[in-house]
This record gives C-alpha cells, structure tokens and sequence, in this order.
C-alpha cells in the first residue's frame, strides 16, 4: 500500500504546521491529486483560514464523530482548487472530542477516494497529537531552526517511535539566510546533526507569507512566493521526485554592494 | 573564505552545544543537573594541575545510537612552545 496518510506535527506550536500543511495539501491538488486536509486542532481552527475556506463550514469533524454526519458531507470543496477538501476542525470543542480510533475510522473511511490526505495536529503531545498522529503512514515534522522548537521535535521523534511511527520525515521552516550567514541562526547542517532526521524541506522565512494568509490564498499558488515555491518542492519529493533543497546563500536579498562583490567573487 | 570571518564563537555554537547537551540528557531521562556535577566533580579533580584552566572546562554530548558518550574538554594554560623554522 502506497503512503498517502502524512500528519504534520512540531510539539513546539506557532512553527507554521497549519501554513505548510495547507500549502502542501493545495500544491499537490494543482499538479491534479485529489488531496484532502483534516484539521485536527480541534477547539483551535485555522486551516479553513489558511486555505480561504471559512465561511463555506457546515460541518465538522466533531459532528462526524457524533454521527450527525456522514464524513463526506462535512468536507469542505475548495473552490478554486478543484481537488482540494478539508475536513474542519470544530471550534467549539476540546482536543479530547476526537480520539484516536475515531479519526482513525474516519481515514479509513475516506482513504480510498483520495491520493493524499495530510493531517494538521494540534500543537503539543497530549492526546490530540496522539489522535492525529495514530491514523498516518508517515509523519512530517515541523520545525523551526531555533532551540525551543528543535527540542519539542526531538521529543515529538521519541513519541512517534513509541507510536511505531519510524523515521519522520523533518521540514525545517522559517529559516532566515542573512541570521544565518551572520551565524546567528542555526543552518539546516545544525539542525540535521542534532535531530538526525531525514530532510524533505527546507522553507525559507518569507515575508510575503501573512499577506497569503490574510487574504486566504495559499503561496503556493504564488510563482512569486519563495516559500510557496519550496512547499511545491516538498510536494515533488513526496511524489518521489528527487529536487535538491534550496541554496540558502543566493537567497539573502537586498544585500548591497559588499554582498555583490562577495558574489562576484564567489565569496 | 571572506576576510571579515572571525574566530569568535558564533551565538549559533554557543546555542548548539547547550541544545545538544540538553536534547540528550531529555533522551536518557537524565537529571541535566548531573551535568553540573560532573564538572563540578572534574574541577575538584583537576584544580591541583596549575596548568589546567578549571574555568574553561565544557562537557559535550555525542548521540549516536549505541554509542552514547559525553566529552569533557580540558583547556590547558600556557604558551605553545615557538617552533623553529
């Protein structure tokens, strides 16, 4: 049975599950995959923002658990990415709504009539990371590379083991070239060597990214979004392609005339 | 290398080297004040060595799997001897 279950998780929260998730889960709809994406922040509820879509919720995954409807009918349509859904988080329950079992019911109930299904977990390791996690044939890690949220992952990596989910893939998101180049910041070399996980995106921090998420247009959907170009990017690896991760140094913008000389010499 | 790279610890190194330390005693389920009292009990142990810069000793952490192991480094005071030409 081919990968197709992937739960998108970080510990630390605010490391942008929830914006990659969205980006990742519209990027593989516009290359013609149907492509769904389960909310699994219960009581917390921001996919449907980041993917423009939340004045068309009728339904969510909470009713689905409560019978009152069938999961098909709680899935939101993206309207412009035709194969796009989400299935909504509940904004009026706690985390402990959706156990384990249940979404693992509801994948399963779902799997067929979809290529992809990406689940974005709460923040934490209580019992929701549990229920997003249970259901997934693969585990993509988020973090940022920063102290805090590289030790909540490494913890995360513990936990999924204990949940015989072995060798998550890791995202590194919102690194920063120029903090980086003046060694401030961790490089994606450092982040490698302390969590020893198998990289499958590297996105860099981009501003333009709350002007997406205001406006409910996912970047990648943007040609001009770096960090929508490297989400597409993760989508290609996750289809097998082999894409080489982003060269860092060419990136570091409005660099001025030392920066152009360094260039120019190949500083 | 550009001419303006210094020797200088970089923030990142500093920030590294306490991240791995700590990811790995979070791993082993070890008390991180062990840290503390192993250089504690380091520095009693070489505080009778002059050449010895007890200050400076730093305890690093290699995870590897089945080849757990902490490092302790040891500066040691003093001039290199000049070397001949």
């Amino acid at each position: 049975m081919a990968k197709k279950v992937y739960s998108i998780t970080s510990g630390k929260g605010g490391v942008g599950k929830s914006t990659i998730t969205g980006n990742l889960a519209t990027a593989l709809a516009i290359k013609g995959y149907k492509v769904l994406a389960i909310d699994a922040d219960i009581g917390l509820r921001n996919l449907d923002l980041i993917l423009g879509l939340e004045n068309r919720i009728v339904y969510d995954i909470v009713h689905v658990v409560e019978g009152i409807c069938s999961p098909e009918k709680a899935l939101v349509k993206d309207k412009r990415t035709k194969n796009l859904y989400l299935l909504p988080a509940a904004q009026t329950k706690d985390k402990s709504a959706v156990k384990p079992d249940d979404l693992v019911a509801i994948v399963e109930q779902l799997r067929d009539k979809f290529d992809f299904i990406f689940i974005d977990s709460p923040a934490g390791i209580e019992e929701g990371f549990k229920t997003a996690v249970t259901p997934a044939d693969d585990v993509l890690i988020v973090t940022n590379p920063e102290m805090a949220a590289i030790r909540d992952a490494d913890r995360v990596v513990g936990l999924c083991e204990n949940m015989g989910k072995h060798e998550p893939k890791l995202i590194i998101n919102r690194i920063d070239p120029e903090k980086v180049e003046r060694g401030e910041m961790f490089d994606v070399s450092d982040v490698l060597d302390i969590l020893s996980l198998e990289l499958i995106g590297v996105v860099p921090e981009d501003s333009n990214m709350v002007a997406f998420v205001n406006s409910g247009e996912p970047a990648v959907l943007s040609e001009e979004s770096i960090a929508g170009q490297e989400i597409r990017n993760i989508a290609e690896r996750l289809l097998g392609k082999d894409i080489p991760f982003i060269d860092l140094k060419k990136l570091k913008k409005g660099k001025g005339f030392l920066g152009k000389l360094k260039d120019l010499f190949g500083g | 290398m550009w001419p303006f790279s210094q020797n200088r610890k970089k923030p990142k190194d500093v920030a590294k080297q306490r991240l791995k330390l700590a990811i790995f005693f979070d791993r082993k389920k070890i008390n991180p004040k062990a840290v503390d009292a192993i250089k504690e009990a380091i520095i009693e142990a070489l505080s009778r060595f002059p050449f010895v810069d007890t200050r400076g000793i730093k305890i690093h952490a290699f995870h590897q799997v089945g080849d757990d192991k902490i490092e302790i480094e040891v500066p040691v005071k003093g001039e290199d001897e000049e070397e001949e030409e």
